[in-house]
């Protein structure tokens, strides 16, 4: 996992250090952003506390001004240490520290509509669709057990652009959603972004 | 420029951020894991009494003469915990004609599956019937431990299969004990965890 964050990262290094500096969010942006992720649903039942280790990476274009479209991926991490309990699944019983963690990479493509276009404060709503990939593993004393899966994923968001002295920011809110397929439980969680344009 | 410089701050940050690995095991007692399963057709309310050998037997991939022992200051408190925890449960200790036979052992070798059941040679010392024979689980369960584990089998000598395989009704697994430093509370807890898991073994 640590080798996808540091390619996320890279790719996040790459796009600041060659990008114009310029604001283009007339046309087209990227975005940079820092994510807090909220489990639901299976998500929070596995693990309960909120992600604060996050990084969301998007880019739109803009056909219309009210239309963006483009994709966008990211990276959240939830972790939690479970005290030590026993868990008991039929005629087995197993006791320990538990210590549990995801990680989430979305994979999206992204529409979205603005309701104030060209202006200083942009309200949108918007939809994403695409994979997400997630990596769960319970570690309990020398012993792990991790699933990797890919799930059909939805996302819908709210938030807004807005124009701040030197530069442009977004809040987003996002709820991302992978449905069960297979063994694998739905996943779902909701992030809120905060980031920049360039 | 004051715009990439901002970007370049927040994906430092972030980078920092993400850098941070989350918490891991501290102390080395976080890493003790207790592992039960039994028969769940097999009515241990109709049994009573138990034998246990007085040497607890290293599974370390070898046979016959060549078997091993742990050394006593560790093996004498460790059974102990277990009569203590039979008695507590309403079990009786005999030598002869036990319904059901625990047989502890150490686990020294990550090469050798549980499955099978030949490593029951490594009480031939004990009961001639464990020279060449062996047991069957009736259930799936982890088919090998790493070293530092502690198993304890309960076989019911009277209840054979038809390749004369004895049936393991109740297994325990204690996983971290002998790594890190030795602690015999630790041992202590996680024996009384195995059977503090196991309610069905309570006979009162």
């Amino acid at each position: 996992m640590k080798t996808i964050m540091k390619k996320i990262l890279f790719t996040l290094l790459t796009l600041v250090l060659f990008s114009t500096g310029e604001i283009k969010a007339q046309n087209s942006f990227f975005s940079l952003q820092y994510s807090m992720g909220f489990g639901m649903g299976d998500t929070k039942d596995f693990i309960s506390p909120a992600s604060f280790r996050g990084v969301g990476l998007e880019y739109r274009y803009f056909p219309e001004p009210a239309v963006g479209v483009g994709f966008e991926t990211g990276y959240n991490l939830f972790y939690e240490r479970k005290n030590y309990a026993t868990y008991t699944q039929g005629a087995e019983s197993l006791s320990g520290v538990q210590y549990r963690y995801i990680h989430f990479v979305p994979v999206l493509a992204a529409v979205d509509y603005y309701f104030i276009p060209d202006t200083k404060f942009n309200p949108f709503a918007g939809l994403g669709l695409g994979t997400l990939f997630s990596e769960k593993t319970i570690e309990m004393g020398v012993y792990n057990n991790t699933t990797d899966v890919w799930q059909f994923s939805l996302r819908p968001e709210i938030g807004v652009l807005f124009a701040a002295p030197g530069f442009d920011l977004i809040v987003a809110g996002k709820y991302f959603t992978a449905f069960k397929a297979n063994d694998n439980p739905a996943q779902n969680y909701f992030a809120i972004n905060l980031g920049i344009l360039f | 420029m004051k715009h990439k410089i901002f970007a370049l701050a927040l994906l430092a940050g972030i980078g920092l951020f993400l850098g941070c690995t989350v918490q891991g095991p501290e102390y080395v007692d976080e890493l003790d894991v207790v592992y039960s399963v039994y028969d769940q057709k097999y009515d241990f309310q109709n049994k009573g009494t138990y034998s246990l050998p007085d040497k607890i037997v290293k599974i370390n991939g070898k046979t016959g003469d060549e078997i091993e022992y742990i050394k006593n200051e560790y093996a004498i408190p460790t059974l102990a915990q277990i009569d203590k925890n039979m008695t507590e449960l309403g079990w009786t200790k005999v030598t002869e004609n036990p319904d059901v036979q625990i047989l502890p052992a150490a686990w020294t070798t990550t090469n050798i599956s549980i499955s099978g059941g030949y490593w029951g040679d490594y009480w031939c010392w004990w009961d001639p019937y464990y020279c060449g024979g062996g047991w069957y689980y009736p259930y799936p369960t982890y088919s090998s431990f790493t070293t530092g584990t502690m198993v304890i089998s309960m076989v019911d000598p009277n209840k054979i299969s038809t390749d004369d395989s004895r049936e393991v009704v109740w297994f325990g697994a204690i996983n971290g004990l002998f790594q890190g430093t030795y602690i015999s509370n630790r041992i202590n807890n996680a024996i009384d965890q195995a059977f503090t898991q196991s309610p069905y073994l309570n006979l009162k």
